[in-house]
């Protein structure tokens, strides 16, 4: 039987002759087929016993007297005695490892396959089996290289994964730590009657607890989205209050920061259909990035009606984003390189969000900034046609015209 | 007798001003250092007996800090604890191997008590 990646693949012919064949009946063989390489000499019980190549046999025969000399003898006297025989099954590799390791000017003649019993089955050519063997080294090159870039590629996402744990980790323990650290705090004034004290740490506290809450709403968000199990649900939403809603919010996390937090919603229409949850936690994100990033100066939430569409901005004068940062954005913790030696504290999960729900929403997020002078994120979603998707609690008629988008 | 120095370094306005306050009120004397850069000529100046130094800080890591401190002829011998949110076996193990003293976990109140009462003997 043959083995798959045996020699017995590459049988290129069968042709033989009897030992006792006389030299020229060979010759005559050689010139009535231009195809015909060799022949092996094989004798009555089928065992190979020497191999005869065209350019070998017709160069005796050519030289000086040949013809007068060898003609009539039998092709046994002229044959090559003791050819490289293998056995079908032996692998390519090591058949072209014998084939070469022959005498040079036998290198290239053809190797004799036998069966397991040493029988004749055919010959093959040293330059297909060497063409063979290039081909299993080039897939398995191939296959080597996509195993590695399989085993990179893993590995990456499993260093990302860490490293997001790692993120993930530190982003929750530091507010709930700092919830901790301040309640003690709190708990050790209250105990002394320091009662201006503990009011004056009340928003120190508030604060810590909103970054908890952010952080573990985003996380879960991220996770609805990625699991696709988020929903757009339309409503009636007040533009102006919502921003205010944001607004405050904002104040909160400046805290004593000398950043004015302004909403602008002059160009904006007092209400729209869209889904208000999730406009407001895109601007949610955005203001308190701005927050986060602004050390001194003004953030502005705003909103306006553009065309058809409506334009929701945050624009800051914080410390910006260099150019080279600007595209690892809205990858998730894409702005830290690792866990533990950062440019920006924060997760960067609120961006990857704020994208993902402007994407539900039909809409994009665009953003402008220098660095050392500010940012402004754009969200622009467009009018929702979807009026059927609204819920079945329609708001009054009357302020239906007031929602549509110019 | 003065009561011990605590130099606290952290880029976390919060738990800057957390552990300064609790610090305080346990009778350390406090000075602060908000973020990595300039700590060390801080710790020069204000010749603490101890660093509580955050780990987890923008551009420069308390890890990274802490090699500088430690290379430092005038900052060597200050004893310094990695305080950090994280708790986490690895960064205990890179503390002791960078010479810090001693390593807490943010919101361990007792832990933090317990190393600096080891480590600033009244």
């Amino acid at each position: 039987m043959t083995a798959v990646d045996g020699v017995g693949e590459l049988i290129a012919s069968t042709a033989r002759v009897g030992p006792a064949e006389p030299v020229r009946r060979v010759a005559d063989r050689f010139f009535g087929d231009p195809a015909l390489d060799a022949l092996a000499v094989v004798d009555g019980d089928d065992r190979p016993v020497g191999l005869v190549t065209r350019s070998r046999l017709l160069l005796r025969l050519a030289r000086g007297f040949g013809q007068e000399l060898y003609a009539k003898k039998p092709v046994a006297r002229v044959a090559q005695a003791d050819p490289l025989a293998v056995d079908a099954a032996t692998p390519v590799a090591e058949a072209v490892a014998r084939a070469l390791a022959r005498p040079a000017d036998a290198v290239y003649d053809e190797v004799i396959v036998v069966d397991g019993a040493g029988r004749y089955l055919g010959l093959a050519s040293v330059q297909r089996l060497v063409q063979r063997q290039g081909l299993a080294l080039e897939r398995s090159r191939v296959e080597r290289e996509a195993a590695e870039a399989r085993a990179a590629d893993l590995e990456a996402l499993e260093r990302l994964r860490a490293q997001f744990l790692a993120h993930t980790a530190h982003e929750l323990r530091s507010p709930a730590n700092a919830v901790v650290g301040v309640a003690e705090l709190m708990r050790r004034q209250a105990e002394k009657g320091a009662w201006p004290q503990v009011a004056a740490r009340l928003p120190l506290l508030q604060r810590a607890a909103m970054t908890l809450r952010s952080t573990v709403n985003n996380i879960l968000d991220l996770s609805k989205l990625e699991a696709g199990r988020t929903e757009v649900e339309l409503g009636p939403v007040e533009l102006g209050s919502l921003l205010d809603d944001v607004a405050a919010t904002a104040r909160l996390l400046c805290g004593e920061k000398p950043v004015a937090v302004v909403v602008d919603a002059a160009g904006a229409p007092a209400e729209i259909v869209s889904d208000g949850q999730k406009l407001r936690q895109i601007a949610l994100n955005l203001a308190s990035n701005a927050a986060k990033f602004t050390e001194a100066g003004q953030v502005t939430i705003g909103a306006a009606a553009e065309g058809g569409a409506l334009r929701l901005w945050v624009s800051d004068t914080g410390i910006g984003i260099r150019d080279e940062d600007l595209a690892r954005l809205f990858t998730p913790f894409g702005q830290l390189e690792d866990a533990r030696d950062r440019r920006h504290e924060g997760s960067g999960l609120g961006l990857v969000i704020t994208r993902s729900m402007a994407q539900l929403l039909g809409g994009r997020v665009e953003v402008a900034s220098r660095h050392g002078q500010g940012t402004t994120f754009t969200v622009t979603i467009p009018e929702p046609t979807t009026w059927n998707a609204a819920p079945p609690s329609d708001p009054p008629a009357a302020a239906l015209p007031a929602t549509a988008l110019p | 007798m003065s009561p011990p120095r605590i130099l606290i370094v952290d880029d976390d306005r919060t738990h800057l001003v957390t552990t300064q306050e609790l610090l305080e009120d346990e009778g350390y004397e406090v000075v602060v250092q908000a973020g990595a850069f300039g700590a060390t000529e801080r710790v020069m100046v204000t010749k603490p007996d101890l660093v509580l130094l955050d780990v987890n800080m923008p551009a420069l890591s308390g890890e990274v800090l802490l090699g500088l401190l430690k290379e430092r002829e005038q900052t060597r011998d200050t004893p310094v604890v990695l305080y950090s949110s994280n708790d986490e076996s690895a960064l205990r193990t890179a503390a002791r191997r960078l010479g810090a003293a001693g390593y807490v976990c943010k919101g361990d109140l007792p832990g933090l008590r317990r190393a600096l009462a080891r480590l600033l003997p009244r």
